[in-house]
């Protein structure tokens, strides 16, 4: 089992965002969480990599504890792609991808450019590696952000609404680029509004309504058969 | 002519005779020396309390010592310069032979490292590095190696005119050092305004000489701002 979530709960002050969560996901899973906004999928995708603290319970990686010193010495096996790309300003592409294999010791200077290189040429961005993030759009900086995870060699990578803050168009070549990872047996948990690649993309598709699990089953079983109301109206709405 | 050749015996008094223009060099001399390494020392300060701070707000750990830098910051921030000034010549050195040169420039690092330590928390905490903070944390990037290669370079670059303003400040606020004794521009110029009895001169003279050093100092802060942005 890589992760195993018990009896989660968060809270920020007095909102109660997560309410009892249990979950297990094992490895090689693609699992797609979707829901309403506000519904907590967010904030669980940021606990299980402990960019946020859970008010109480507790999740397990790799059977370990997630706040164990193992764990919090190796974040880099959780790996996270964010709404908002997130990549350094202040560094070139080739920088943002080298520069965490080099300073966590995976690879020498020489090893992690060879490799960012050959990613980025998978890409199709290997004429871009001198540039600034600033001069990339945004289909290409998250495909940057995707390779800049990759190169870590995690065991899981969660993405946060990746393609939420991109233009129509540039939400295939990212939804495109997530499916040739997961085609090399990735575990991927994938917070998105984007039901259609959920439905086409994930071993399992978890819904989430007011900080809580309602459904969790294979993209048939939610997309063909919802139990609850709630899910029912949440894909009418959604279509 | 009587008040041409009145103003030209002025002059002659103020800057010629007795050589008192030595006195305006001596001045211009400490007061430059005395901004210059405040300047420095102040951002040496500063920067070590905004990461004490900053390390603090990111990793909860050094309670103590973040409790000891606000109280710093609010003490400094919380009185006037010149008492600081008086406090630590008259009250803290008084039986130390330590040269008055330095207790003023340690007070003014003082002072400045309060100021600058805000303007650099500042540039810390602003909300686009929120992200890459978090990026960081998520590809194993450990805390200073984080700051060293993506906070601070960043950071420094959108502060860079706040700086540029704290040196201007420090640097007229150096004027007050006169009351401890250092014989900067101002003082210079009240020396030679008691034995001429003019004013004029004295003080036009030394207004010029702050607006020629605050001129210089804006020139190279708009150079460094152009370079950090890779205009130049």
């Amino acid at each position: 089992m890589m992760y195993k979530i018990i009896n989660l709960f968060k809270n920020f002050g007095k909102v109660k965002v997560l309410k009892n969560i249990n979950l297990e996901i094992k490895k090689g899973e693609k699992v797609v969480i979707i829901g309403p906004s506000g519904s907590g999928k967010s904030t669980l995708l940021r606990c299980l990599n402990t960019l946020e603290k859970p008010s109480k319970g507790k999740i397990l990686f790799e059977g370990k504890d997630i706040y164990s010193k193992e764990n919090q010495t190796n974040l880099y096996k959780m790996g996270m792609v964010f709404q908002s790309f997130n990549l350094f300003e202040n560094l070139t592409v080739l920088e943002n991808i080298v520069l965490a294999p080099i300073k966590n010791k995976l690879m020498t200077k020489e090893e992690a450019i060879k490799k960012a290189r050959e990613y980025l040429k998978q890409i199709h961005l290997l004429d871009k590696e001198n540039m600034y993030p600033e001069d990339l759009s945004g289909g290409q900086k998250q495909r940057v952000a995707i390779i800049r995870t990759l190169i870590m060699n995690p065991d899981v990578i969660l993405f946060d609404e990746p393609t939420s803050a991109l233009d129509a168009e540039m939400i295939d070549e990212v939804l495109n680029l997530m499916k040739e990872v997961a085609e090399g047996g990735m575990t991927m948990i994938v917070v998105t509004h984007e039901l259609g690649f959920a439905r086409e993309f994930a071993s399992r598709v978890i819904f989430m309504n007011e900080g809580k699990i309602l459904e969790d089953g294979t993209p048939e079983e939610i997309f063909e058969n919802p139990k609850t109301e709630r899910l029912k109206s949440f894909l009418k709405k959604v279509r | 002519m009587e008040f041409l050749s009145t103003l030209g015996e002025k002059f002659y008094q103020t800057f010629i005779y007795e050589q008192r223009y030595l006195y305006f060099l001596e001045g211009l001399k400490y007061t430059v020396v005395i901004a210059l390494a405040s300047a420095f020392l102040g951002l040496v300060i500063g920067t070590i309390i905004a990461l004490i701070r900053d390390y603090y707000k990111e990793n909860k750990k050094i309670l103590i010592l973040k409790k000891i830098a606000d109280f710093y910051v609010y003490i400094i921030r919380g009185t006037p310069t010149l008492l600081q000034l008086m406090i630590l010549y008259y009250v803290i050195f008084k039986t130390s032979t330590i040269s008055v040169i330095l207790v003023g420039i340690l007070a003014f690092s003082i002072n400045s490292s309060a100021y600058v330590a805000e303007i650099i928390r500042a540039g810390f905490e602003s909300n686009s590095l929120d992200g890459q903070r978090e990026a960081a944390k998520t590809l194993g990037l450990k805390y200073f190696t984080t700051m060293k290669n993506i906070i601070f370079p960043q950071a420094i670059k959108q502060i860079f005119p706040a700086l540029g303003n704290e040196c201007i400040t420090l640097l007229k606020e150096t004027s007050i050092a006169g009351y401890i004794g250092i014989v900067e521009l101002i003082k210079a110029s009240d020396i030679v305004s008691s034995r001429t009895y003019d004013y004029f001169f004295p003080l036009i003279v030394s207004a010029l000489i702050y607006l020629f050093l605050t001129f210089i100092l804006t020139k190279l802060m708009n150079y460094g701002e152009r370079k950090l942005n890779h205009d130049v």
